[in-house]
């Protein structure tokens, strides 16, 4: 008798435990489900970024896609976003930057910090004069990005 | 290339070197064998390779996000090893302070070279994808080679002052210093563990908490070490310094409630009835 309300004791404790655990996997699932993200697009090529600024709404959380388009390993890295990544030769990452407040954070590639330099401009969004632009016009213009100082890539996904 | 070698290996080698050093330090009372700092080295040199071998292959994985859930795994599981470690060591002192002739827990054989496996394997493929990704350039042989000696002599002389500045502490001041310095060390890595989740979106995003780079910058040499050694963040978001405050205090309460009900004296008890 002692063992079966002893068993049925951990049995709810067991089920208030996964209850718990699934409504905190909710909350963190809502929010990152919650708000649909702007892509930014970085490249690195000859140990350098382009564009060297990208420019971002403040206050929104973005994606942040990095190709890597050199035949050595770079690493993002960034003391003022808190964000560190690994790029393979000839591959493509992903990280989220934000939400931040207005100002400039800079970041590097830490495997050539004294080439490979950029920066996020975080800027209200009525101050952001942004031509969206698709992938396929970002290729097109791929020469352009690093004068154009910003890209933004909106998919409708 | 040289002084980028340095950087790039003290910042990844130091966590190693400091880890050491608390362990060694906190483990001073315990008359353990040396030979789980070797066995440690070795299955950290053999974690490391194979994550090495594997690693461009697990940066694919879900999206991308492949290397920053296996290193978010692998800090949880280095700060619960350091719990269950720090729990058994509170253990152990007080029964080795009132029976000298206590003999060792084997849980600690086996904790704290699991501990140091994991931080190798973790820290030096990090550093093994520089090494690989430059030693095939040409004149990067010298610059690279030199680089680690000269980060390597700087990373042993800081493990080494550490080990000294801790076992002075510990019978001069307070015998808990090291003890606590690897329950810091413990929560400083899932500090490293949230930061990646929140790189993925697997945390919710929010802004800074503060900004303490005015005091002491992170991208320092003060930093570097001050990172290794208890997760310092300039920057922390409020998830981050919440989830950090828990895990300190969270076990440090636990212990303070245990030792109010006397749970320790009824465990020490068991401990010399078991030898006996």
């Amino acid at each position: 008798m002692k063992k079966m309300f002893a068993l049925s004791m951990v049995n709810k404790h067991y089920a208030c435990i996964v209850k718990i655990s699934f409504v905190i996997a909710l909350i963190f699932k809502s929010f990152s489900a919650s708000a649909e993200k702007s892509e930014f697009v970085l490249e690195i090529k000859d140990h350098l970024f382009y564009p060297t600024e990208v420019i971002i709404p403040v206050n929104k959380k973005v994606k942040l896609i990095i190709y890597n388009r050199d035949n050595t390993p770079e690493e993002f890295d960034s003391f003022d976003l808190n964000r560190e990544k690994v790029i393979f030769p000839n591959k493509k990452t992903t990280i989220f930057i934000g939400p931040l407040p207005k100002g400039r954070y800079e970041f590097f590639g830490e495997y050539n910090p004294n080439s490979a330099r950029g920066a996020v401009i975080v800027k209200p969004q009525n101050e952001i004069i942004n031509p969206t632009l698709n992938q396929a016009s970002l290729n097109q213009v791929s020469l352009l990005k690093s004068k154009l100082g910003y890209s933004e890539v909106e998919h409708a996904n | 290339m040289l002084i980028n070698t340095v950087i790039l290996f003290l910042k990844d080698a130091l966590p190693i070197f400091i880890l050491a050093a608390l362990l060694i330090a906190s483990l001073k009372k315990q008359k353990l064998p040396i030979t789980w700092l070797f066995k440690g080295i070795f299955s950290g040199a053999l974690l490391m390779s194979l994550i090495s071998y594997n690693i461009d292959f697990i940066s694919q994985v879900a999206e991308g996000s492949g290397l920053e859930r296996l290193f978010s795994k692998m800090y949880f599981l280095i700060y619960l090893i350091i719990l269950v470690h720090f729990g058994y060591l509170i253990i152990m002192n007080k029964l080795m302070s009132k029976d000298k002739s206590a003999k060792p827990s084997p849980v600690l054989l086996i904790t704290s070279p699991t501990i140091l496996a994991l931080v190798i394997g973790l820290n030096g493929a990090n550093f093994l994808v520089y090494f690989t990704g430059y030693w095939s350039q040409s004149g990067a042989v010298q610059p690279l080679l030199l680089g680690i000696v000269l980060g390597m002599g700087i990373s042993i002389s800081i493990g080494i002052l550490l080990y000294f500045f801790l076992i002075f502490v510990d019978e001069h001041l307070s015998p808990k210093l090291s003890l606590i310095s690897l329950l810091l060390f413990g929560a400083g890595q899932l500090n490293q563990a949230s930061n990646l989740l929140h790189q993925i979106d697997l945390l919710p995003g929010h802004n800074f908490l503060w900004d303490s780079n005015f005091i002491i910058e992170e991208s320092s040499e003060l930093g570097y070490f001050l990172t290794a050694l208890f997760g310092y963040d300039a920057t922390p978001t409020l998830v981050q310094f919440f989830v950090y405050i828990t895990v300190v205090l969270l076990p440090i309460g636990t212990i303070l409630f245990l030792k109010k009900q006397q749970w320790f004296t009824s465990r020490i008890e068991k401990f010399q009835e078991k030898a006996l």
